[in-house]
């Protein structure tokens, strides 16, 4: 084959500008550590790399939901800890005030006891999430309950995200805890039934509320299970979360990071051809008749 | 003694001869790395007829023939092609991979991501301005996102757009100046002469016209170099060149269309199909692929802002009102992306976010934002939900730019052989053409010597008494 002068300077550059490229292309890859950084590097993978980034973010939204509401349901199984213990006094004192062995003096101090238990578990159950009220249901801007117990949440349950698009129960109806809707035992009234009682040295009314205050025990401790239960939940939720979201993460890499051993295997071959390159057309620059006539 | 002075000039027709050969062997080697020149060469040929001396013919030296040009018909009917596919495919390349708000960590992606986070932070607790503040911040960012990657497309197409009508004028002047030279060349072969020079002008600028439009030489009897582009519009014939213009296509979003007013004079057509090479490179990236993504990504931001709307209307604000809208937008999906903004009462007041299904559960209430957070699932009119249909955009804009990279290093390849093998016909070889200045170099000094030999032949005849 005949080789013009232009020849043998085009294929040089064009060889050395090959090689180059190359080179660049593979120190990219060992620089970044990515093989796919545009959509033309990989197509398909920049679709899927684009779905895992949109998972990643949504487990991990999932998995901060779902921790939140565990903690907010930590609060609300400390609230009802304390509920239960002002309670389990107030069964105590009703026992044994409601001994006909006690007078009215010892009952009326009973009395006082009994206030600062219900000022106790009002104090409880007006307990804050950041600057959300736990038991308020959805009205949850302002305390639910008064200090005479009177209760001005609803009978809502917030419900969170624990996987994408289903939803887990979130809170407490406090209504039905703590105020007896739906044919439950109010256990503030019972509390002030109590503390009336003491107050007015009534016997059989105190020995009255024994039961009473009793089954609020027992209701309120179901519930309290009951939450326990959900943070079980949503502790497994979230733990689901992150290990998806790791999954997802995992993907997206698998996806997007490029091999450096092999970046790094093409980047020295890449950067051999081109001194290869450079080397024939230095050879093939040199040899001119010019030098020779 | 007649004989003598016919020596003498047989040895000056020579010289002029080899100086002539020399003259071409110069200029060969000045040209070496001119673009599009073609090797020359003089073609010597013996004086007819010769001088008859009795019986026998005496030659009567060399004479310049002609100075031809070494041109490969086949390769060259080759390279045109060549030329205007590897533009077409390079051009479509370089435009596509010229825009990158599609990429991996860029895009609406990462808003979209961040706005469904941040809604999700607030069904948490949607009485809170802070996490409403934040909601309201992200949902602003993915309209942000939706603005500038549509309008980045959008910026992309109508440099497209300045770049087709920036080729125009070297295009039309191109094509006039192939059309005088058709002229000039056609005159030049009548008086009987080679224009060698007039044809590597021609070939050059047929060459850019092959990059710029595609055109394809159609040989004819009068050894014209007529251009006609892909799909037969005629750019030049013989000594009349076709003139290209630009007209704003209203099918198109104001896009320019190519028009063509033939070589004959009649009236401008749009030209369909379009031309090749370069401008039809930057046709086939501004119609095909960009526009494909910016079509998707109107529809995608209209389909989601009307269905996170649909269900934000139903929402009640923090004051218990309702029947408002998150977002606004065009009226069709056309030009959707870039007009995507939040609605700007809740912008500027977060409390009328819609989280709440009734005003009577406010602020506890995040039922209606969990329905906001569940058109993340929703099928949209793409037939898939908002994150594949974003991922089908990507997916399918990066498969558009990567076959046009595919398509432009193959016909690369191409044009690199085709053009070594018109290099390897055409080119100045400094090696060739040094031996070819030796060879008429000796023949110079031998015909010189012819001079001298008859000069003292002569002085030998003149001297005898």
């Amino acid at each position: 084959m005949r080789v013009s002068d232009q020849q043998i300077y085009r294929l040089a550059s064009l060889r050395i500008g090959n090689a180059r490229t190359e080179s660049v292309v593979a120190g990219e890859q060992v620089d970044t550590g990515k093989r796919v950084t545009h959509p033309w590097d990989d197509a398909s993978a920049a679709g899927l790399i684009a779905r895992n980034a949109q998972d990643q973010a949504r487990q991990t939204a999932v998995y901060g939901a779902a921790t939140q509401a565990s903690d907010e349901l930590g609060v609300v199984d400390s609230a009802m800890d304390q509920v239960t213990n002002a309670l389990t006094r107030a069964h105590e004192l009703a026992v044994q005030l409601g001994s006909d062995t006690y007078n009215a003096t010892d009952r009326a101090n009973g009395a006082v006891e009994v206030q600062q238990l219900m000022t106790t578990i009002v104090g409880s159950l007006n307990q804050r999430f950041g600057d959300r009220y736990v038991f308020g249901g959805m009205l949850d801007g302002s305390p639910p309950f008064n200090a005479a117990g009177a209760y001005s949440g609803d009978a809502n349950v917030r419900q969170v995200e624990i996987a994408p698009g289903l939803l887990q129960d979130a809170s407490v109806r406090a209504d039905q805890a703590f105020k007896g809707a739906c044919g439950g035992v109010d256990v503030l009234t019972a509390l002030t039934t109590l503390s009336t009682a003491l107050s007015t040295n009534n016997a059989t009314q105190i020995r009255a509320s024994v039961q009473t205050l009793s089954d609020g025990i027992h209701q309120v401790t179901n519930y309290r299970s009951r939450a326990g239960a959900l943070m079980n939940v949503f502790d497994v939720a979230a733990s689901t979360a992150k290990t998806f979201s790791q999954n997802a993460q995992d993907s997206r890499g698998h996806l997007e990071d490029a091999d450096i051993f092999e970046a790094d295997t093409r980047l020295a071959a890449a950067q051999r051809s081109l001194e290869a390159s450079m080397s024939a057309a230095t050879q093939q620059f040199k040899l001119s008749l010019l030098d020779k006539l | 003694m007649s004989g003598l002075l016919s020596l003498l000039s047989q040895g000056a027709g020579s010289l002029q001869a080899t100086q002539a050969w020399s003259s071409t062997v110069a200029q060969n080697l000045s040209n070496a790395n001119t673009p599009g020149y073609a090797r020359q060469r003089a073609e010597l040929a013996a004086v007819l007829p010769g001088e008859r001396v009795g019986n026998s013919w005496i030659g009567r030296g060399a004479v310049l023939a002609g100075v031809t040009q070494s041109r490969d018909r086949f390769v060259e009917a080759q390279f045109g092609q060549a030329t205007g596919q590897n533009a077409f495919s390079t051009a479509e390349m370089n435009v596509l991979q010229g825009v990158t708000v599609l990429d991996v960590d860029n895009g609406v992606q990462p808003a979209l991501s961040d706005f469904y986070t941040k809604l999700r932070a607030l069904a948490q607790n949607p009485g809170s301005q802070n996490y409403r503040e934040a909601a309201v911040a992200s949902a602003k960012q993915l309209a942000m996102s939706f603005n500038r990657t549509g309008g980045a497309l959008d910026s992309a197409r109508s440099a497209v757009d300045e770049q087709i009508q920036g080729s125009l004028p070297e295009v039309n002047q191109a094509a006039a100046q192939v059309a005088t030279l058709n002229a000039k060349i056609r005159e030049a072969k009548a008086g009987g002469a080679s224009p060698n020079d007039l044809l590597d002008a021609r070939q050059k600028l047929g060459d850019r016209l092959a990059e710029l439009t595609g055109a394809t030489a159609v040989p004819n009897s009068d050894d014209d170099l007529n251009l006609v582009m892909p799909g037969g519009t005629a750019l030049v014939i013989g000594s009349h060149a076709a003139t290209l213009s630009t007209q704003p296509d209203v099918t198109n979003s104001g896009h320019l269309a190519i028009w063509a007013t033939p070589p004959d004079g009649a009236s401008a057509t749009r030209g369909t199909p379009p031309p090749g090479g370069q401008l039809g490179g930057l046709l086939s990236a501004r119609d095909g692929g960009l526009k494909s993504a910016q079509d998707s990504l109107d529809q995608l931001a209209f389909d989601l802002s009307g269905a996170i709307n649909a269900v934000h209307q139903n929402g009640f604000a923090l004051d218990g009102s309702t029947g408002r809208d998150l977002f606004a937008t065009t009226a069709t999906a056309l030009g959707a992306a870039v007009g995507l903004t939040v609605n700007s009462a809740i912008v500027a007041n977060v409390s009328l976010l819609g989280a709440a299904s009734s005003a009577g559960t406010v602020p506890g209430d995040a039922t209606n934002l969990q329905a906001i957070i569940n058109t993340e699932q929703q099928t949209l009119s793409s037939g898939a939900n908002v994150d594949a249909t974003l991922a089908k955009i990507t997916s399918s804009y990066g498969a558009a730019a990567s076959l046009a990279q595919s398509n432009s290093e193959a016909d690369s390849a191409v044009l690199t052989n085709v053009t070594s093998l018109r290099e390897s016909a055409s080119g100045v070889s400094i090696d060739e053409e040094l031996i070819e200045m030796q060879k008429a170099q000796r023949a110079y000094e031998a015909t010189s010597k012819i001079i001298t030999v008859a000069d003292s032949m002569l002085d030998t005849l003149m001297s005898l008494k």
